[in-house]
């Protein structure tokens, strides 16, 4: 839907400030946000570290595995290998020019020390930046958007791709929350439009979420026909994969190409609860991940030193394998983390080992990483910085892991 | 339209665009109600209980009282409605298949479209109106993902034999039919647990989403355990005359002793091992609690009041899991009659009330319409793919996607620019002429609450459009501006409650 003229005079006049980009307001004395702009990607059923960064060099692996795993570089099918330890799963190949270029690291044996086997609780806890249920509503995403938030704030800061927007961006303000650029139109009848938007925004004048998020929803409606950013396509011969995933990847590159103000976005991609079957279903999703990223990082190019973008998972999955050519419920998984000012081209870990004794639990990787150790390093490094404490309450160890420049 | 009015809403509006772009950001506040007045408590029971109040209900709680309605709706075998019945055995056939003839479809997909058409006409149509609204409860306490194998087609027997028997039964049975439920263990992977390698996944969600909760007292070895007990618990496969059924195979069946929450289980049990972990978990305080919780969070609060809750588990102990006891106890409730406004309407119950309401007449193919809706706003029956269900607070449901989908779907049923949907204007206008009788009207049937003064002026102002004397419309003039005033009334923060 278009804006009809007298609507964008109309809208320029009421809310100006928030139709241009929050960096071109900053001319009156304000700097630059040196803020990288954070994308989180979260890979919702726990996704298996084991098979998707295959530690080939362990021969462990190989004996808790004897059907699943996949096999040493040089077989067929085998890793492609990262170091002498570990590789990418064989659908990650179009990711490697990345990771070999240096803007990609991979941290491994990496998660939550929360011991939870609960995909929800995990998730909920993982999101809200805690490791036990503690009265925190808001995501650790979103605590970061509430420390920094200032006037070059606008209703795109925030921004999940989606039907709803997750934990990991809740924060004072509302997140806009779209399943794709096209679709976030109001259809209004003409004749009637003017009136029933003035007084759709009398009536949700409240204070409540309902109320900002239907306020936000008509700012937002108007600011994305006005930058309309369908009209970028992909740079730098990049190809998205034509998946619901791919879609969303690419719409988060054109938000960022109409510079609408965006500062954290969220994206989820499902499926990875692979308890039977698993190598089939890697094989597709590994793939539709790693060349969905791949895509973002051609696409993006010399933007990426202002973006960073992570991958985390709820968990990964039992070091053995079960009668179902699948795996259970386990700890330990890994992270992704992607831009320029990535120290890529690393397998980042404190491998723990996957012997009998080494294992946790009922027969789990072991986390050696805090994922929060990763993110905290993510925004001291890459944004104006936030007070640990309040980002992760009650996570101590900040360690320098060295991912982020 | 009042000139004077008309810039007071540009005013409201403008300063709420400049509060919604980051100039002035409102914090959440969560606790702060909406002023709007409340339903009366007639309306607020009629309005849980159902997927919308139409003008038959307000008659029968008005005949029969708040206790009574309840009480009739509550047996819903007591509601006899065979014409409905009737036109789902024309329209929806496959959902009366067994196994076996699901099984020879050429289509599986078929299955899956007509149990989801058959959904939401019952909810569209049935007057068992809590017994549907408790199928929906149900579908999403033990969800199963429709898109998944030959779950396409075993959801069918799941929704006919399993959810529908015992919705409004005792728990145990529930919970009994559903860990034999070929459609659940197929998509939590028991079919694959036998003994040696245990699959794990049935038995962690039985105990976390179905009985205890994540809170509720198991330990890993329980899973692990539990896992255990249902090796060998299946379903026959296709070529064999049971095709779909549930079976147990005692050659897949870890056999010997387990130990499950601190309960010892000798050796030799075969299948009554399973059926003894469904009978220990149905009379677990852990899930006379959580059953309660999840219930009084669906029908009275997101934060539902510990003293309710408390209540609720003492009688699902006291009663077995009697779910009709239950209901009763919590919506007749105080704590219920306090509750309004606390639960937002989810896309189902929105689309399906605002179907209710308004009455349009419904061509065969206004489903896919409906559907594309169901899809945009994020819930259509049966298609959340873990196992948890729908969300069931605001929390999830409060976005600017729910917001835009619910208004162009307000603005496009009131138009009738649905396909196969078309409102009757006049009717819905009744004899009335005069804007200010239209909107009383208006608010009567759709809405079912008071409005504020402010809120019942504006409505009046815009289907006066402009005229300051207001003066009564002529029946084209109610055919051009009935559907705004209708598209904006469901538009409302009036009917995003329920």
């Amino acid at each position: 839907m278009k804006l009809s003229r007298r609507q964008f005079v109309q809208l320029a006049a009421l809310g100006g400030a928030s139709l241009a980009t929050p960096r071109l307001l900053l001319a009156d004395g304000q700097q630059e946000n040196a803020d990288d702009i954070i994308i989180s990607v979260f890979l919702r059923g726990a996704a298996d570290g084991l098979n998707i960064i295959p530690p080939w060099g362990d021969p462990d692996y190989y004996k808790l595995r004897p059907s699943l795993a996949i096999p040493a570089p040089g077989s067929e099918g085998g890793a492609l290998p990262l170091d002498d330890l570990f590789g990418f799963h064989p659908g990650m190949e179009n990711l490697l020019p990345v990771y070999e270029a240096g803007d990609l690291a991979v941290v491994h044996a990496c998660g939550s020390p929360s011991p939870s086997h609960s995909h929800f609780e995990a998730q909920d806890l993982m999101e809200r930046g805690l490791e036990s249920a503690m009265d925190e509503y808001n995501g650790w995403l979103g605590r970061y958007l509430d420390y920094r938030r200032d006037d070059s704030f606008g209703v795109f800061h925030a921004v999940a791709m989606g039907i709803a927007a997750p934990r990991t961006l809740a924060h004072q303000a509302s997140t806009i929350a779209m399943p794709g650029i096209e679709e976030f139109a109001l259809l209004l009848p003409e004749e009637d439009e003017d009136e029933i938007r003035g007084l759709l925004q009398a009536f949700y004048d409240g204070d409540q979420a309902l109320d900002l998020a239907s306020r936000d929803t008509l700012s937002a409606v108007d600011e994305l026909a006005a930058a309309d950013p369908l009209q970028y396509p992909p740079e730098n011969g990049a190809e998205y994969p034509d998946t619901e995933f791919g879609r969303q990847m690419q719409a988060v590159g054109q938000l960022i190409k109409a510079d609408l103000g965006l500062r954290a976005g969220a994206l989820n991609l499902g499926g990875w609860d692979t308890h039977e079957g698993e190598s089939a279903t890697l094989n597709a999703l590994v793939p539709e991940l790693a060349d969905t990223l791949a895509a973002f990082h051609k696409d993006m190019g010399e933007r990426m030193s202002a973006i960073t973008l992570v991958v985390m998972t709820e968990f990964g999955r039992r070091a053995y394998e079960n009668g179902s050519a699948g795996t259970d419920h386990g700890h330990a998984s890994f992270m992704l983390a992607m831009g320029k000012n990535v120290n890529g081209g690393k397998v980042f870990h404190d491998w723990p080992g996957l012997g009998t004794s080494d294992l946790y639990g009922k027969g789990d990787l072991e986390v050696t990483i805090d994922y929060r150790s990763v993110l905290g390093e993510l925004i001291s490094r890459r944004t104006a910085g936030m007070p640990m404490d309040q980002l992760f309450p009650g996570h101590t160890d900040t360690g320098q892991l060295g991912i982020f420049s | 339209m009042d000139l004077q009015k008309r810039s007071f809403f540009q005013k409201a509006g403008a300063l709420a665009a400049l509060a919604s772009t980051g100039a002035g950001f409102s914090a959440r506040a969560a606790d702060s109600r909406q002023p709007l007045p409340p339903p009366d408590p007639d309306m607020l029971l009629l309005s849980r209980c159902s997927f919308g109040i139409t003008g038959q209900m307000t008659r029968e709680i008005g005949r029969l009282g708040r206790k009574a309605w309840l009480q009739h709706q509550l047996s819903p075998d007591d509601i006899e409605e065979p014409e409905l019945e009737e036109r789902l055995r024309i329209q929806t056939p496959t959902i009366y298949m067994s196994a076996r003839e699901l099984a020879e479809l050429e289509q599986a997909f078929q299955a899956a479209n007509q149990l989801k058409q058959a959904t939401l006409f019952r909810a569209l149509f049935s007057r068992r109106q809590l017994y549907e609204v408790m199928v929906e409860f149900w579908s999403n306490h033990f969800s199963i993902y429709h898109r998944d194998g030959p779950v396409t087609l075993l959801k069918t027997i799941d929704d006919r034999e399993v959810i529908r028997p015992h919705a409004l039964g005792r728990f145990r049975d529930l919970l009994r039919a559903s860990s034999k439920s070929p459609a659940m263990l197929l998509y939590l992977d028991n079919h694959t647990n036998v003994a040696g390698t245990p699959n794990e996944n049935y038995a962690r969600e039985l105990m976390e989403l179905h009985t205890l909760g994540v809170d509720g007292g198991y330990t890993e070895t329980d899973v692990q355990e539990v896992a255990r007990c249902f090796t060998g618990w299946a379903v026959a496969r296709r070529g064999s005359p049971d095709v779909g059924q549930f079976r147990f195979y005692p050659a897949r069946h870890d056999d010997e002793a387990k130990m499950v929450l601190g309960t010892y289980i000798p050796a030799g049990g075969g299948i009554r091992d399973g059926e003894l972990v469904v009978d220990m978990l149905a009379s677990h305080p852990s899930t006379a609690r959580f059953i309660s919780f999840k219930l009084a969070r669906h029908f009275v609060s997101d934060d539902p009041p510990e003293s309710l809750v408390k209540r609720m588990t003492r009688l699902f102990l006291d009663t077995d899991g009697h779910i009709p006891t239950l209901l009763e106890e919590m919506l007749l409730s105080e704590e219920f009659m306090e509750s309004a406004d606390l639960k937002l309407r989810r896309p189902l119950n929105f689309i399906i009330a605002s179907l209710r309401v308004t009455t349009p007449s419904l061509r065969r193919e206004s489903y896919a319409g409906l559907r594309n809706y169901l899809y945009a706003l994020g819930q259509i029956p049966f298609e959340w793919v873990p196992p948890d269900g729908y969300p069931d607070t605001a929390a999830y449901w409060t976005s600017t996607n729910g917001m835009l989908n619910r208004w162009n779907f307000a603005s496009a049923l009131a138009g009738s620019r649905l396909p196969g949907l078309t409102l009757d204007y006049q009717r819905l206008a009744g004899e009335h002429r005069r804007p200010e009788d239209i909107v009383d009207r208006l608010a009567g049937i759709l809405l079912h609450r008071p409005l504020t003064d402010a809120h019942r002026e504006s409505f009046i102002d815009f289907l006066a459009a402009g005229d300051e004397e207001r003066r009564a419309l002529d029946d084209s003039q109610v055919e051009d501006r009935l559907p705004g005033l209708i598209g904006l009334m469901l538009s409302s923060p009036y009917f995003q409650y329920r």
